[in-house]
C-alpha cells in the first residue's frame, strides 16, 4: 500500500484512527492515519445489528414465556449459547436448560450470579425482568 | 545488562496493533529504541490459522498472528530484554500491586477485556479477552490509560478496570502484567532476525497440519467455494463478514500484519544489508496488497448492497494469496545467513 492508498472512507466503530504501515516514495515506511474502510465498518456494524435483531426477537419470545429472560440478556450481550457457556463455565446442556423458562425459575442466586457477571446485569434486574415486560 | 528506567513524561505513541504497540510503546518508555515492526517480527508472530472446529458466533475462528502474549515472550527471549511478568490469582492482590507501580511512577502493560474497556465500543460491548494496553498512572478513582491504538490519552474507572482485568472466559487475563526490568547493552541483532525468520519460514511452509500457514490458506479459500452451494445468503454473509472482520477490523491481523512484517523486513535490511530482506519487504506489501484485495472483493455484498456475490473469485483471490506468501517465504529460505 502506498502512502496514497490508505482508505479515507470516514467510518469507523472505534472512536479513533488506525494506522496503517504504507510504503512512501523513497521505499521505506510510514505510518499513516486511517480513518475508515467500508468493507471492514460494515463487516463490524453487521454483526451488531444482527444480534440486535435477535435480542428484539428474543424479547417477543421471552413476552409469550417461550424463552427466559437469560436468552434476551445473552443476545444483547453478543453472546449465543456456546459463548455464554465458555464465559461462564457452565457446561453447555446447563445453560441450554437455563434459557428455558422452567429451567431459569429453579435457579439459585449463586448460578445467576455467574450469568449475571458476564452479561452485564444484576441479580435482581434478571429476577425481576419478566414482571417490567407486562 | 543495564536497568530499565521509565522516561518522565511519558511520550505516547499510536501503533497498528494492540500488543506489539504495547510492548514497543513501553519499552521505548523505558528507555531502549524499539520499533513496533521489529517487535512484531522478531516474535516471529506472522502467520495464519484457520479453526473451523473452534466456533465464535457460531463460525470458525481465523487469526493472522500468534498466540497473544507471544509478542512478550518473543521480545524478551530474542533480545534479551527482561520483562517481569506476572498474573495473579487473587484480584485484590493485582490491584494494590498496579497501584504501588503507578505510584512509583511506573508504566504497565495489562492484558484486559475490551468489554470492559468502555472507551473502547461504547455498548458494542464485544466480549474479547486478549486487548493489550498501558496504564500510565491514576488519579482518584480513575486510571489513565494510554493505548496504543488510540491517538489520545483516556481513562477508565477502578471497578471497569478489576473486572476488565478478571474477565472471565476463554484466554482469560487473570491480571496479566507486563513491564521491562533489565536491557542490554548490546544486542546482536543478525541472531535475532535469522532465528525469527527461519521460525516463520518453518511454521508457515508446514506441509502436515491443514489449517495453518500456507496449507491453511488453501483450505480456506477450498471453503469459501463450498458456500456456493449454500443457498440461504444469510448464512453466506455472517461467514464473509466473519472473515473480513477478523482479517482487517479487529486484532488478529491480515492484509495490515503484512504490511507491518514488510516494515519489519525493511528494518533488517537496514541493519544487515542483505538484498532478500529487501526483495522480500517489497514482496510482503504486494501480498498486503492482495489480502485487502480479496477482503473487498466482497464488500458490495457485505454492505447489503446486492445479494449478488462471485464467491469463485474470492476464492481465487485467497488462493492467489497463498501462492504469492510461499514464493516469499521461499525466498526468506534461500538467505544465506553467513
Amino acid at each position: 500500500m502506498k502512502t496514497n492508498e490508505v482508505p479515507q472512507d470516514g467510518k469507523r466503530l472505534l472512536k479513533t484512527t488506525l494506522v496503517h504501515y504504507a510504503v512512501n516514495d523513497e521505499g521505506t515506511f510510514e505510518k499513516i492515519p486511517s480513518n475508515g474502510w467500508d468493507p471492514g465498518y460494515y463487516a463490524g456494524s453487521n454483526l451488531q445489528d444482527e444480534f440486535k435483531e435477535l435480542a428484539e426477537q428474543s424479547l417477543e419470545r421471552v413476552k409469550k414465556n417461550l424463552a427466559s429472560p437469560l436468552e434476551y440478556f445473552m443476545y444483547k450481550a453478543f453472546m449465543d449459547l456456546e459463548g455464554l457457556a465458555q464465559f461462564t463455565g457452565i457446561p453447555k446442556r446447563k445453560v441450554k436448560k437455563h434459557l428455558t423458562p422452567k429451567g431459569f425459575d429453579m435457579l439459585d442466586d449463586a448460578t445467576l450470579a455467574r450469568y449475571a457477571d458476564v452479561i452485564y446485569a444484576d441479580v435482581e434486574t434478571l429476577k425481576k425482568f419478566k414482571s417490567t415486560l407486562k | 545488562m543495564k536497568k530499565a528506567i521509565a522516561q518522565k513524561p511519558y511520550t505516547h505513541y499510536q501503533c497498528g496493533h494492540c500488543e506489539s504497540g504495547s510492548v514497543s510503546s513501553i519499552v521505548n518508555n523505558y528507555g531502549f529504541n524499539l520499533s513496533e515492526p521489529m517487535a512484531f517480527g522478531i516474535s516471529s508472530n506472522i502467520g495464519f490459522v484457520y479453526l473451523p472446529f473452534v466456533r465464535i458466533w457460531g463460525r470458525p475462528l481465523y487469526a493472522w498472528r500468534m498466540f497473544p502474549q507471544s509478542i512478550v515472550r518473543g521480545v524478551e527471549k530474542r533480545l534479551g530484554i527482561r520483562f517481569y511478568v506476572k498474573t495473579y490469582d487473587d484480584e485484590q492482590e493485582a490491584m494494590e500491586e498496579l497501584d504501588r507501580l503507578l505510584d512509583e511512577g511506573k508504566p504497565v502493560g495489562i492484558q484486559a477485556s475490551i468489554a470492559y474497556l468502555r472507551y473502547f465500543l461504547g455498548d458494542f460491548r464485544l466480549p474479547g479477552n486478549m486487548h493489550m494496553t498501558i496504564v500510565t498512572g491514576r488519579e482518584g478513582d480513575e486510571y489513565l490509560i494510554n493505548d496504543p491504538l488510540w491517538d489520545y490519552q483516556t481513562r477508565v474507572h477502578r471497578d471497569d478496570m478489576r473486572k476488565a482485568r478478571f474477565a472471565r472466559g476463554p484466554s482469560a487475563p487473570k491480571g496479566f502484567m507486563f513491564y521491562p526490568l533489565e536491557i542490554p547493552e548490546t544486542i546482536d541483532y543478525k541472531k535475532a532476525i535469522k532465528k525469527s525468520i527461519k521460525r516463520v519460514v518453518f511454521m508457515m511452509l508446514q506441509p502436515m497440519f491443514p489449517y495453518y500457514g500456507v496449507f491453511g490458506i488453501k483450505t480456506l479459500a477450498g471453503m469459501i467455494k463450498r458456500l456456493n452451494n449454500n443457498p440461504n445468503k444469510k448464512v453466506i454473509r455472517g461467514h464473509l463478514n466473519q472473515i473480513v472482520m477478523f482479517q482487517e477490523e479487529i486484532g488478529t491481523g491480515g492484509g495490515g500484519f503484512r504490511y507491518m512484517y514488510a516494515a519489519f523486513l525493511r528494518e533488517a535490511y537496514d541493519l544487515l544489508k542483505i538484498p532478500e530482506l529487501l526483495e522480500a519487504s517489497k514482496k510482503f506489501v504486494a501480498i498486503g496488497d492482495k489480502w485487502r484485495l480479496a477482503a473487498s472483493s466482497c464488500g458490495k455484498f457485505i454492505q447489503g448492497k446486492t445479494d449478488e456475490v462471485d464467491l469463485e473469485k474470492t476464492a481465487r483471490l485467497y488462493r492467489i494469496c497463498a501462492e504469492e506468501e510461499k514464493e516469499a517465504y521461499l525466498l526468506l529460505k534461500k538467505i544465506k545467513w553467513k
